[in-house]
């Protein structure tokens, strides 16, 4: 059945989704991106998600009746993508606020329902799994953790193995574990006498959350040996847990890795930096923040971390030098170091990846 | 040397093993400049002369003498949170004080801009004419996320122009992009001659319920310092400035006087070490000899490095 045909048919009976929305999925379908951002075709959603449950059972329960041919003609992948691309769309609009409160996520609720009713199972697992790790990095990008460890671990509860969405759920355990390590126990516990065991409680969520971000990295590693982001994090995590020898032993092992990609080696090197410091080697820490920059000339978080090695080593003159370089790489090169993007985890990676999702829904 | 509330010191090196600048005012090679801020019930004592001061260099009493605070100038290092919480009638404000500080120093001193939010910018490098930091405030833009204690460290090197280096850092305290640890910008404050001042925008004092000597439940009416405002206290204190927090942004701008009126209420001692190694930490000791009731804050220490070598951890 063709589109206009599943449309005129499906809107001719009373009780299924509107016009509007089948029509505005059709459009989608299509290659047409301009809906999204607009409201029409989306008033009220539940209503059209119900109506498109209601059309499932029936289809479910028909035979080989008409509502089974139009509910299997339904362009549900396009369908998802419409909705995701409204929730990317809306959560973009708040802009790059440094903190965000959870809030819902209707669109997002509406694309996984109707992933659910894809009717063919085949067809669904592969589109589901590159979707969730799709919109998992984009909920990590915006930081709404909660709803990506929601995300995540239902792709998870499907796809136990797959070493990218280890490597999503590693990252979000690992950025939650950071900033609670920066947080003020005063916020969690505004009562002086509660804030003590608030602290602690606080210090054993980080320590919990680090050690199952490496589990996380340890088995996305044993799922795909080549996957060297993960032993890159593993290094950090090691390091950030009071363990700067492993973590030197793991950031050696990808600098020693000759197809690693230049951003991985520049993160290696930084992290190596870092290890090396805590391990008392500065001299070390400076070799190996240079050959940071090598791979990252304008990195302003490498230059900073020379100049402050080299303090360290009493060189005042070369750190103030460095110091310098630092401020005068501002503006320059990329707009964001991979230093500032590593709490962000892959989210790098969620435009190109929603992008081929699209291009698999509309071509 | 301890004081609780308005008290500050900073510390120039005239010498030439000294990292930071050498002031033009010096009439000894290798005389050590000692910021001191004295008050009496929180208020600033005034018409002191050196005979009034005691200063130890390693628990040794060193000869003082007092140097006019004109004849140096001041290098005002506004350093200034541009991230994205600072959009709104925040950066308004900030603008505001920003122009009240300029217009508080004087024709003598320089003034330069870094601002941050995850990436460092020198806006304005140290010069005297103020219009060009005036124009580089109006033309912050707010956004992105937070490195601090980048910030505030870059801010401890930066000014090697001559005179006396005041950083006045402004911040809500949130960091989420710092290389640098809290514990790392301490020990470089530590060995720095700059004088901190954090103004920091702080939660509004809490009810708190807390228990009387009879084990009644009462409420508490407290100002909650958060850890992340203890760190930037330490830094600032650690070279002889302090911490002033403001509940509301609208309080910058004579938060931001108040910071200048009291490095310009302050004393420079001089001396010329003796007595002691020149290579290395020095702890220092400042006190007014003879008035009851007064507080003096001062930096603690000061550090000579030997040029290529490490320096001892400061503890």
């Amino acid at each position: 059945m063709s589109p206009l045909l599943f449309l005129l048919a499906v809107a001719a009976a009373g009780g299924r989704p509107s016009l509007a929305y089948l029509d505005a999925v059709e459009q989608y379908r299509r290659g047409d991106r301009d809906l999204v951002g607009e409201t029409w075709w989306i008033e009220p959603l539940d209503e059209e998600i119900d109506a498109l449950k209601r059309l499932r059972r029936t289809a479910a329960t028909c035979g080989d009746c008409a509502e089974r041919a139009r509910f299997e003609a339904f362009p549900h992948e396009a369908a998802v993508m419409l909705h995701t691309e409204q929730d990317v769309h809306e959560r973009d609009q708040i802009g790059e606020r440094e903190e965000v409160a959870p809030g819902p996520a209707p669109h997002l609720e509406a694309a996984r329902e109707i992933l659910e009713m894809i009717p063919d199972l085949e067809r669904r697992r592969r589109f589901e799994r590159p979707w969730f790790l799709a919109v998992v990095l984009h909920l990590h990008r915006r930081g709404q953790w909660l709803l990506a460890e929601e995300y995540v671990g239902e792709a998870l509860r499907r796809y136990p193995d797959d070493p990218r969405l280890l490597l999503a759920r590693g990252s979000l355990l690992e950025t939650e574990a950071t900033l609670d390590a920066r947080a003020d126990p005063a916020e969690a516990a505004p009562r002086m006498s509660t804030r003590a065991r608030a602290a602690w409680k606080m210090a054993a969520a980080v320590r919990n959350r680090l050690a199952d971000a490496e589990k996380c990295y340890r088995r996305a590693l044993k799922a795909q040996p080549d996957l060297l982001e993960a032993r890159v994090r593993i290094g950090r995590v090691l390091h950030t847990m009071g363990q700067p020898g492993k973590a030197a032993a793991e950031l050696e092992a990808v600098v020693a890795t000759p197809a690693a990609d230049a951003r991985l080696l520049y993160l290696a090197w930084l992290l190596l930096g870092a290890a090396r410091e805590a391990e008392d080697r500065p001299r070390d820490a400076a070799t190996a923040y240079r050959t940071a920059i090598g791979l990252q000339p304008d990195s302003q978080p490498a230059r900073l971390a020379l100049s402050h090695v080299l303090h360290r080593l009493g060189d005042r003159a070369a750190s103030l030098e460095a110091l310098r370089a630092a401020v005068a790489s501002a503006g320059r090169g990329a707009k964001w170091d991979p230093w500032w993007l590593y709490l962000w985890g892959q989210s790098y990676e969620t435009d190109g990846r929603l992008e081929a999702l699209r291009d698999e829904v509309t071509r | 040397m301890r004081a609780a509330g308005l008290v500050a010191a900073a510390l120039l090196m005239a010498s030439p093993l000294a990292a930071q600048p050498v002031p033009t005012f010096s009439a000894s090679v290798e005389a050590v400049y000692v910021d001191v801020f004295v008050t009496r019930d929180g208020r600033p004592v005034g018409g002191l002369t050196a005979a009034d001061f005691e200063v130890r260099d390693n628990g040794v009493k060193q000869d003082v003498s007092l140097a006019s605070l004109d004849e140096v100038p001041i290098v005002a290092v506004m350093v200034f949170d541009a991230s994205a919480s600072l959009a709104g009638a925040r950066l308004d404000d900030l603008r505001a004080a920003g122009r009240a500080l300029l217009s508080g120093l004087r024709a003598q001193d320089e003034a330069m801009l870094l601002t941050f939010s995850h990436e460092l910018r020198l806006a304005v490098p140290p010069r005297s004419d103020r219009s060009a930091v005036q124009r580089a405030l109006d033309r912050l833009v707010p956004g992105g996320h937070t490195a601090l204690w980048d910030a505030l460290y870059a801010g401890l090197k930066l000014p090697v122009a001559l005179g006396r280096p005041l950083v006045v850092l402004f911040t809500d305290g949130r960091d989420d992009l710092s290389w640098l640890s809290p514990e790392q910008v301490l020990d470089v404050a530590r060995e720095s001659n700059a004088l901190v001042h954090v103004v920091a925008i702080v939660p509004p004092a809490q009810q708190v319920l807390a228990a009387g000597t009879s084990g009644a439940l009462r409420t508490e009416t407290r100002a909650v310092e958060p850890p992340r405002l203890r760190a930037l206290r330490a830094v600032a204190e650690v070279t002889g400035g302090r911490l002033w927090p403001a509940s509301a942004s609208a309080q910058l701008g004579s938060t931001f006087l108040g910071v200048l009126a009291e490095m310009q209420s302050r004393y420079l001692l001089s001396y010329t070490p003796q007595g002691v190694p020149r290579e290395g930490w020095h702890r220092l000791a400042v006190k007014v000899k003879g008035r009851k009731g007064t507080t003096v804050r001062s930096r603690g220490a000061y550090f000579v490095a030997e040029t290529a070598q490490a320096p001892p951890p400061a503890r």
